[in-house]
């Protein structure tokens, strides 16, 4: 790279590291790979062992061999002081004497008590003057476990601590020592405490030198960030306890080991019956591990499992495309095949698990001993932070201030001041926190209690409560296309949804555009959406013979309770147009014509055969096996008692039905008082036993319209790899008695299931059971039928307050369908919709019967969002709840990214129960830390950005000007700058 | 889908943001071949200022350039189109954030460009500047290319998405990466220079040749990352050796002494929208959850990151670690970038993580913290504490 160009002038961002630094820190690599002789002539040989011990033999100024004795004994006592101070802790707060991590980690913090006093006692005047990585390790990770314990030994003092600061205010801080004392008393491990104090005192007295020499080693900082680069990581690489559980929470040991006994001698084949909150952590802990492990013995995916599609997939798929768009077709492609490896891939990190079962089973129990698996909130680990901040605050102050200050430090100043307040705020978040769930509903009395980490058993008080004024979620706008003609009845699969908003394009329907290209034969654009929408009596247009697109219809005036409605009935197949109810279900009611019915299951000529009978038969079930058959959901019918054999030697039988589910009585079956066929329709749901291939064994209940997998509740089921929907058949299952109304040569009729047929005359009552009253207004053959759909401006919003998200009305839509798009043909039609069945304002059939739209708000998925008005009261002295005026509704709204405080508390939406319209699951926080450490964190960028990006403009500039300087300067000063 | 799909533009049914790229790749896979050829015209630059002659122009350098600026502002429309597909800023999924990841190499490379002025210094320089541009174009094309591999459907942004802080968290942190990238590419040609040096030179020991093959060889997508890398610079070293023009000792130390200097320069313009980014998800966690840090392993992993960068501007600053040891650092570092970029999904504690927005087939469990517990609520009535609104 000698092009005649010295590198050495490029002007370098960086510090040249100084010189004096660099040779007595960071001697030249050379010398460095060299052994660094010890006080006793003895290499170090850069082993961190040795050099510990060695320094420990400084240290105490007594023989190497005599140092290792000593530590020995140390250890020993110390393990014999622990468990005492264990056997009276024991007798004093009852604790189990079993657990294998508070006896370890009692016995390094015994050792810690015991090391301390003697070594302040033994330490010479004179201090280690050579350090190294080794040694420095050697030293941190011992100072370390000696942290550890005091945080063990401690950690009583401190809940206790915690729970009297609950709703006492500051205050309660100076309380809580006479609390402690009178309540549970002094104790040997508050001995134990202040012995360690005592100790510790003299010690760093003693040190008060050393001390900052120590932790402003270059070996010390870049060690400190290493270990805790390396405990974070431990924290990535072993699964932790559920971060948003209680941070004293542990894994019950004892239990994990009662199960795994019975589990070994199971053959590790079946859980036992007692599952425990371990065992399940255990199982997710096996899991991710056998998951991580499998993946990094197959580097680069060699041998993994890799399946292709079948040829009639690939049909499937074709047509798919071809309906619904090339990318949508490649996606599902992708989706398929990635479902279909998976599956296998899922097998065999089961099989690798089930090989591996002790070696996983002792991984854990290392885990759960050392506290790997809550490693952030275990007292080894503030041990750590503690020694990294005391290191960065030695580096910090060093020198004069005015140094601190000039362009070459302020950056590095600036962004370890950052990280010291961030510490600083993250021990306090840590002293303080408290986190919960408050449950609110809308119309209940205000709550000041919450389930502290989302436990019920940790009911925390707040000292105030909180009521729900407006609690509202809002789905995304989205529309489903169905294709009605032969080709498409092929596919199996649902048809993919697509969200809307204003000016979307949709194309479909690939065809061919004669050059040998495609075209979409359906265009679909959003003209219009708005939260609002009216819906009125459709616009009914009759039709002449031979005219095509028209639909036979029923307008018939429905008075129920008191109420009289319009209520029009299409002859569509009953999916499309869902039949009349009355409020006691005594009746259903469908509208068909034979031969026009577009979407209809078959033509049927016989009014009678639309009345199926199929014993058991109660909805439709979309099963889809992850990585099994061709991985797309099926359809299957849903029939009591019948088994269906699944792709991959799955089984499924349908075991109970109702329609009318309550969460609180049905169990594992409906336990309904009434028979299938009289129960009223409000909540459909199936029971289904699903076998596995291996035997595994699940009894699911299944509720229309509610997807497990869309509420991630998917993973927890024992076969999680079947995913079912169901939907319950308002029309062909057991209820209510059926009537048709049916178009023929004689006109219109009424057929009831019995075969009874009455003639319908406009204006009277039909012959139905119950006490709704039906009279047909008009009737016709054929009919075009749009629903008179109006969509309503946004209420103006008054001081920021958005009133239209928490309209539960109908929302609307304006789509410009155009057939034929591009083409002389080309037919445009503006189509309003509602996201309401009334006047089947949801749906739109295409005039030539091809599609038929369905425009809904979607909540089979996390929705567009959640909103909640809080209210906040405060006591009264007559021990009532008054409100407290905090404003209007948009200074008391939360949403997920926008929190309500109040005095100290920080609630944000993080729950909503799809079941419960009325419930919103408010997250609670008391962190008196989140400002100190948000300061911190600014201020770490903040010295980021200095040191990284201006600091070196900075002195570039600086060194233009002095060479622009020393140009202008005679050649003798340049010369002697030069030399 | 083979590479040459990448490149087909005429074919039906694209999507506007799916065309614009394939136009991207055309445009990298010309400009990986202009950075080549602007590569050899600075290397008989080189040689005739050596020579005491008249160097010339270089026009291929110029051409390169002017195609890095096409390929971004394409790539660029290409984004944009995608934010009108699907409605909100494109980094919902994985193959749109991998897009993003590729623009903001080009936006990387061309900060460089401009930061480094290696053109300026000399020829010799000059060519590294070239590689880098080449390895990146070939970068931009493989990162398009493995996005034809995922998902591209529209998925709508959850509630704890739709933030203020999502397009910068994301877009500092990928362009963070980029650098950072773009530095860790430097390791890498560095290390791929060393080991054929002690190949075809001599100097070095096997141990290390064996360390440094090792270290090469196992990262994770080593055969898309390192392979092609090591394989190329083989070849170019093997062509010297054939024109037995290969460099002195001297000169492969000044070769290593710039490319010190340039991977901490990439590192310098990253390190800070890496910090930045990191803490914007902090402040957007605590707007969202009231929880700053929630020890979410993706969370650890980007801090980890960060930590190993620290490690590495301690070790420079204050150790005056140059060569070898600081670009393994500086390695390392990329290397955690890339697995917490791409490989987060399969570390153990990701399983339950907050993050995974972007895995296909995965759904959010973001706001969602309580729900198991809803079922508990139903089952259980609150605590009544007051009757006034009975």
């Amino acid at each position: 790279m000698d092009d005649g160009t010295n590198p050495s002038s490029m002007t370098s961002p960086e510090p040249t590291p100084h010189p004096a630094k660099e040779s007595r820190v960071t001697p030249e690599p050379s010398n460095r790979s060299a052994p660094d002789p010890g006080a006793y002539g003895r290499p170090l040989e850069g082993r961190w062992v040795s050099g510990t011990a060695l320094w420990a033999a400084e240290t105490c100024g007594v023989s190497l061999v005599l140092a290792r004795v000593g530590f020995v004994l140390l250890a020993l006592g110390g393990l014999a002081l622990a468990t005492a101070v264990l056997i009276f802790d024991t007798a004093l707060f009852g604790a189990p004497l079993s657990d294998p991590a508070r006896i370890t980690f009692a016995g390094l913090g015994g050792l810690g008590i015991l090391a301390y006093p003697m070594l302040s006692l033994l330490l010479p005047s004179r201090a280690r003057s050579h350090w190294d990585f080794g040694s420095v390790v050697g030293a941190l990770l011992l100072l370390t476990f000696l942290g550890h314990g005091i945080g063990a030994l401690i950690q009583p003092y401190w809940e206790f601590a915690k729970a009297a600061r609950q709703g006492g205010g500051a205050s309660a801080w100076l309380r809580w020592p006479a609390a402690y004392q009178s309540e549970v008393g002094f104790g040997a491990r508050g001995f134990a405490i202040l012995l360690f104090v005592a100790a510790t005192l003299p010690l760093v007295w003693m040190l008060r030198r050393e001390l900052p020499k120590f932790f402003r080693s270059m070996y010390v900082g870049v060690s400190l960030v290493t270990l805790s680069l390396l405990a974070i990581g431990l924290g990535v690489l072993v699964p932790q306890i559920d971060g948003f559980e209680d941070p004293t929470a542990r894994v019950d040991m004892e239990a994990e080991y009662r199960d795994f006994q019975a589990f070994q001698r199971d053959g590790y084949q079946k859980l036992p019956a007692s599952l425990q909150d371990g065992h399940e952590q255990y199982q997710a802990f096996r899991w991710a591990e056998g998951y991580f492990l499998y993946h990094l013995l197959h580097l680069y995916g060699i041998g993994m499992p890799k399946e292709g599609l079948t040829p009639r997939m690939q049909e499937g798929l074709e047509v798919f495309g071809k309906k619904y768009g090339l990318e949508e077709r490649d996606n599902r492609e992708k989706q398929m095949l990635a479902a279909f490896s998976g599956r296998e891939k899922v097998n065999e990190i089961g099989a690798f698990i089930h090989r591996n079962e002790p070696a996983f089973w002792r991984f854990f129990q290392l885990s759960t001993a050392l506290e790997w698996n809550r490693t952030y909130k275990s007292a080894w680990f503030t041990a750590l932070m503690t020694l990294l901040f005391t290191a960065i605050a030695f580096n910090t102050f060093k020198g004069k201030p005015r140094q601190w200050f000039s362009i070459h430090k302020f950056g590095y100043f600036t962004v370890h001041t950052g990280m010291m307040i961030l510490l600083l705020g993250g021990f306090w978040s840590k002293l303080h926190t408290d986190r919960g769930i408050l449950h609110l509903h809308l119309d209940m009395p205000p709550q000041d209690t919450y389930w502290g980490h989302y436990d019920p058993a940790k009911e925390r008080s707040m000292p105030f409560a909180l009521g729900l004024d407006h609690f509202a979620r809002q789905d995304w706008p989205s529309l489903e296309v169905q294709f009605l003609d032969d080709e498409a009845q092929s596919l199996t699969s649902r048809p993919p949804t697509h969200t809307l908003w204003k000016g979307r394009p949709i194309e479909l329907d690939l065809v061919d555009d004669g050059a040998g290209g495609l075209r979409p034969r359906v265009r679909i654009e959003v003209v219009d959406l708005s939260d609002r929408a009216q819906v009125r009596r459709p616009v009914v247009r009759e039709l002449g013979a031979g005219q095509p697109g028209g639909l036979a219809l029923a307008a018939l005036v429905v008075a129920d309770a008191g109420r009289e409605r319009e209520v029009y009935l299409p002859a569509v197949a009953y999916d499309l147009s869902p039949p009349i109810y009355d409020a006691d279900h005594s009746f259903r009611l469908v509208a068909m014509n034979a031969g026009v019915a577009p979407g209809g299951d078959e033509m049927q000529d016989d009014p009678l055969q639309w009345f199926p009978s199929l014993p058991g038969y109660v909805g439709g079930l979309e099963v889809r096996v992850v990585g099994a058959g061709d991985g797309a959901p099926h359809t299957l019918a849903a029939t009591l008692g019948q088994t269906t054999e699944l792709p991959g030697g799955y089984s499924m039988t349908v075991v109970d039905a109702t329609a009318d589910l309550d969460v609180k009585r049905d169990k594992r079956r409906s336990a309904h008082p009434l028979p299938l066929e009289e129960q009223p329709l409000r909540g459909p749901a199936v029971w289904l036993d699903l076998v596995g291939p291996d035997g595994r064994e699940e009894r699911r209940a299944v509720v229309q319209g509610i997807s497990a997998k869309d509420l991630g509740a998917q993973a927890s089921f024992t076969l999680a790899e079947i995913e079912v929907r169901f939907d319950w058949d308002e029309w062909g299952a057991p209820g209510a008695p059926r009537y048709l109304l049916w178009w023929s040569d004689a006109g219109c009729e009424l057929i009831a299931e019995t075969g009874e047929r009455t003639p319908v005359e406009l204006g009277t009552e039909l012959p139905l059971p119950g006490n709704m009253v039906v009279r047909p207004s008009a009737t016709y053959e054929s009919a075009t039928f749009v629903a008179d759909v109006t969509l309503l401006p946004p209420v103006e919003a008054v001081d920021g307050w958005d009133a239209d998200f928490y309209h539960r009305g109908a929302r609307g839509v304006v789509l410009e369908v155009t057939l034929d798009p591009g083409t002389a043909a080309a037919t445009t039609h503006v189509v309003p919709m509602a996201s309401t069945d009334e006047f089947n304002a949801d749906r739109w059939v295409a005039p030539d019967s091809s599609f038929v739209m369905r425009f809904f708000e979607n909540d089979r998925m996390l929705p567009f969002e959640w909103r909640s008005v809080l209210q906040v009261y405060e006591q009264e002295d007559s021990g009532g709840w008054k409100p407290v005026d905090l404003g209007p509704e948009p200074a008391r709204e939360i949403r997920v990214n926008d929190y309500f405080k109040y005095k100290g508390y920080r609630f944000f939406q993080t729950n909503a129960n799809p079941e419960d319209p009325a419930y919103s699951g408010i997250g609670v926080v008391y962190d008196p830390g989140i400002p100190i450490v948000l300061v911190g964190m600014y201020t770490v960028i903040a010295g980021t950005v200095i040191t990284f990006l201006i600091r070196p403009i900075v002195l570039a500039r600086r060194e233009r000007r002095k060479l622009a300087t020393l140009a202008r300067k005679p050649a003798k000063a340049a010369a002697e700058t030069t030399a | 889908m083979n590479w040459i799909t990448s490149l087909d533009v005429t074919a039906d049914g694209l999507l506007a943001s799916t065309l614009w790229l394939r136009v991207t790749n055309v445009l990298c896979l010309v400009g990986a071949g202009l950075a080549v050829l602007a590569g050899l015209r600075h290397l008989r630059q080189r040689k005739a200022v050596q020579a005491g002659r008249e160097a010339g122009r270089n026009l291929w350098s110029g051409s390169a350039l002017l195609v890095l600026g096409l390929a971004l502002l394409v790539e660029f429309i290409s984004i944009w189109n995608r934010a009108v597909e699907v409605n909100h800023f494109p980094s919902q999924t994985m193959s749109e954030v991998l897009v993003m990841f590729s623009f903001s190499l080009l936006v990387s490379m061309l900060v460089l460009h401009f930061a480094l002025k290696l053109e300026r210094i000399g020829h010799g320089w000059a060519i590294v500047d070239d590689a880098l541009l080449a390895v990146v174009f070939l970068g931009v094309l493989a990162t398009n290319h493995y996005t034809t591999t995922l998902s591209t459907a529209q998925r709508d942004l959850p509630p704890a998405l739709q933030s203020y802080w999502f397009a910068p968290h994301l877009s500092a942190l990928i362009f963070s990466y980029a650098t950072l990238g773009i530095a860790g590419l430097v390791c890498i040609i560095y290390f791929a220079m060393r080991f054929w040096s002690g190949v075809f030179v001599g100097g070095k020991s096997v141990g290390s040749q064996l360390v440094v093959l090792a270290g090469l060889c196992l990262i994770p997508f080593a055969q898309i990352v390192t392979f092609p890398i090591l394989i190329a610079v083989g070849i170019v070293f093997l062509a010297l050796k054939l024109l037995d023009s290969l460099p002195a000792a001297k000169e492969m130390a000044a070769t290593e002494k710039t490319m010190d200097q340039v991977s901490y320069r990439a590192f310098s313009v990253g390190i800070p929208f890496l910090t930045a980014g990191l803490f914007m998800g902090a402040f957007w966690a605590q707007e969202a959850w009231a929880n700053y840090w929630g020890w979410d392993s993706k969370e650890n992993s980007a801090l980890i990151t960060w930590l190993i960068y620290v490690i590495y501007v301690h070790l420079r600053m204050l150790g005056g670690y140059r060569g070898e040891k600081a670009m393994a650092v500086l390695g390392g570092g990329a290397l955690s970038v890339f697995l917490t970029f791409q490989i987060f999904g399969y570390l153990p504690d990701s399983q339950k993580s907050l993050h995974r927005y972007t895995d296909d087939g995965v759904t959010p469990t973001e706001g969602m913290q309580g729900q198991r517990v809803s079922d508990e609520s139903a089952r259980r009535e609150p605590a009544v504490v007051g009757d006034e609104r009975r």
